[in-house]
Parts: C-alpha cells; sequence; structure tokens
C-alpha cells in the first residue's frame, strides 16, 4: 500500500510560516481531496485534525504541524488517500502557483 | 459526455468545454499558462467540491459533467440554485468577495473539474486583461441570470415556473431524440426539482402529472422527454 506523503512542522517553524501565509479556518468538515485525486494544494495543518481515509475506512488521524499534497502535487501523483478536515481546524494552503514558483527559484541554484 | 479516463492531464487547448465556457477567448501563453496551474480531477457522482461556510482558496472550471450548487437552509432543507455544466465556473463569486462559500457544490453525475487557485487567478486578473474580462463576463451573466430567477419567483406561478425549468434543462442537457421529443440528460430527484422552482414536493408531483396528462412531457423512470416544446413555451410565458 501506497504510504501518506507526510511532512511535519515543529512548532516553533509554524510561528514563522503563519506569518508568511493566509490562515483558512474550516467551519464545516469536508474533504479536501478524495482518493485519486491530485490535491488542489499543499495543506499545513495549524490547529484541529485531519484524518485520512483509503477505500472509506479511517487510517489515521493528523495532528497540528502536518504538512501534505505537496508531494502530489510536485510529483502531478494522484493521492491514495482521501483527506477529510475537521470542523473548527486552520490551515494554510501552500497552492500549485507557490509550489510552482518556488521550484523555479531552487532549479536556479542547481543549474 | 463520458469523462476522460485519465483526466489529470487534460490541457486546457483540448478541452471539450473551452469554445462553450468562460475562458473561449483566451488564446496562446495566456490559455497554456492556465494549464499549466491548474489541477485536474475526476469527481465521481455524490462528491463535493466545497461546503456552504467553508473558505475559498480558488475557483473551479467544469470541463464535463454536472454539478448543482445548493444552499442548507436554517432547517437543514436543501434549495439548488444553480446548475453548472462543462464551461462553468463556480466558486468565483466567494473568491473575489473573500468570503465563506454561501453554498455547497456537489458533483451530479462523475464530472472532469479543474482547480485553478487563488494567487493565479488573482495575479491573471492584474496582469492579463482578457481573463479579467472573461471572469467579469461571467459575473454579469450570473447576475442576470439570478435577477431572472428571483423575478421569475416573484412572478410566475407554478406552472409557468415549473416549464420554464423544463425549457431550461432541455437547453443545457436536451438530447433529440429520433421522434422529435428531447430526452433531458440530467436526472433530478423531485426534491431537487421542487427545491428549483420552489415548491413543496407534492406541489411539483402534481404540475408535473398534469403536463404529463397534457402531453407536453413524458417520463420514464427519472428521465423526463420534452414532447410539445411549443405549448411548453407558452406555458413559461418567456416573454412577460
Amino acid at each position: 500500500m501506497r504510504s501518506l506523503q507526510l511532512s511535519h512542522f515543529e512548532p516553533q517553524h509554524l510561528h514563522r510560516i503563519k506569518d508568511c501565509y493566509d490562515i483558512l479556518l474550516f467551519k464545516k468538515d469536508a474533504y479536501l481531496y478524495y482518493e485519486h485525486q491530485i490535491p488542489h494544494s499543499g495543506i499545513i495543518l495549524l490547529e484541529g485534525e485531519l484524518i485520512t481515509y483509503r477505500r472509506k475506512k479511517e487510517i489515521d488521524r493528523l495532528p497540528p504541524g502536518s504538512f501534505i499534497g505537496h508531494q502530489e502535487i510536485i510529483q502531478e501523483r494522484p493521492s491514495a488517500f482521501a483527506v477529510k478536515i475537521q470542523a473548527g481546524s486552520k490551515v494554510i494552503m501552500i497552492d500549485k502557483s507557490t509550489i510552482r514558483s518556488e521550484l523555479e527559484k531552487l532549479k536556479k541554484y542547481c543549474s | 459526455m463520458t469523462p476522460r479516463r485519465n483526466s489529470h492531464e487534460l490541457e486546457c487547448d483540448k478541452c471539450d468545454a473551452l469554445q462553450c465556457g468562460v475562458f473561449s477567448n483566451i488564446v496562446g501563453d495566456d490559455l497554456a499558462s492556465i494549464s499549466t496551474c491548474k489541477v485536474t480531477n475526476l469527481y465521481k457522482k455524490g462528491q463535493t467540491l466545497f461546503f456552504q461556510g467553508n473558505p475559498p482558496y480558488g475557483l473551479y472550471c467544469i470541463s464535463d459533467g454536472t454539478v448543482k450548487v445548493s444552499k442548507i437552509g436554517n432547517d437543514g432543507k436543501e434549495s439548488i440554485v444553480r446548475m453548472a455544466k462543462g464551461g462553468d465556473l463556480i466558486g468565483h463569486r466567494s473568491l473575489f468577495t473573500e468570503d465563506y462559500y454561501t453554498a455547497t457544490a456537489t458533483a451530479l453525475e462523475d464530472s472532469t473539474i479543474c482547480f485553478i487557485d487563488k494567487k493565479f487567478i488573482f495575479k491573471a486578473v492584474e496582469t492579463k486583461p482578457a481573463i479579467a474580462i472573461s471572469i467579469i463576463n461571467k459575473l454579469s451573466r450570473d447576475l442576470g441570470a439570478a435577477e431572472k430567477k428571483v423575478a421569475s419567483l416573484f412572478q410566475k406561478n407554478v406552472r409557468e415556473r415549473l416549464a420554464e425549468l423544463l425549457l431550461c434543462l432541455k437547453e443545457s442537457y436536451g438530447k433529440k431524440g429520433e421522434d422529435g421529443s428531447w430526452e433531458i440528460g440530467i436526472k433530478l430527484t423531485r426534491e431537487e426539482m421542487a427545491s428549483m422552482i420552489g415548491v413543496a414536493n407534492e406541489t411539483l408531483i402534481r404540475f408535473m402529472t398534469e403536463f404529463k396528462d397534457e402531453e407536453i412531457i413524458t417520463q420514464k423512470g427519472k428521465t423526463i422527454y420534452v414532447i410539445n416544446e411549443d405549448k411548453l413555451i407558452d406555458f413559461a410565458d418567456l416573454y412577460y
């Protein structure tokens, strides 16, 4: 089974990230993306909970600091998991435009 | 229209809905830039794009399929406020007002839908006038349709509203049969249709039966066929 591509930010790093991006509050439970979909954005969870599902079964509950979805966007590969956000959760969305522009900057340093 | 098997790789210039959509006047590098920044996914029937009350972070462009945009009232009742199909944008209004979504969008059938993030859209609106004009055009048409619907709810009776709805569904999803009748290719429940014209289920059933008795429409299972379009146009009182 393909594992969830998950990164994690320590609290001290989250403080710095919060200053750079808009924070979104989800008032309702919602699927951010479904199984076999490419996520719209990388998602950094600041408060609350993200729940991952596979074949409609709950797999894991992700705590604040979790960063998911970015690898699938970079690799343009669908997720093996559905991800649901719990009501009251706060996240930062790192959208595809931002990921692409940061990767372009990094390429300049590599070439 | 059957959604593509590998929907993730859809380029804008290959999209079947391009010519009838919001970005139909966008060409060349502008269109290519949308292609590179969008994320395309297949939404299965019943899957939700966004929920009423949650924050927007981009907008959705439908390549093919059908999406219903509905509001849940305080009593928990759902009212469909709009149906969107290939070429339509959804989620754009909340994005530009920077407010929470005021409705929920759900796929009514398997649909291929592209997500374009907020950063790209706002930058495109600032730097590419053609995209800005397309979106303004779309917003203006949406406003016109909403005003028309409000007027219809106040000024038309149930028969007229139902006739207008059936004509609208026939225009958007109709397939002409060999016998001259129009098969409405989207299957809606009675509750959904009733909510679209602001009536109770029982009232909808009564008027649908009346239309069937007058041989204006017929129904096989959930599929509605428009038999007498002229009579439906008369009933709809389109030119009031």
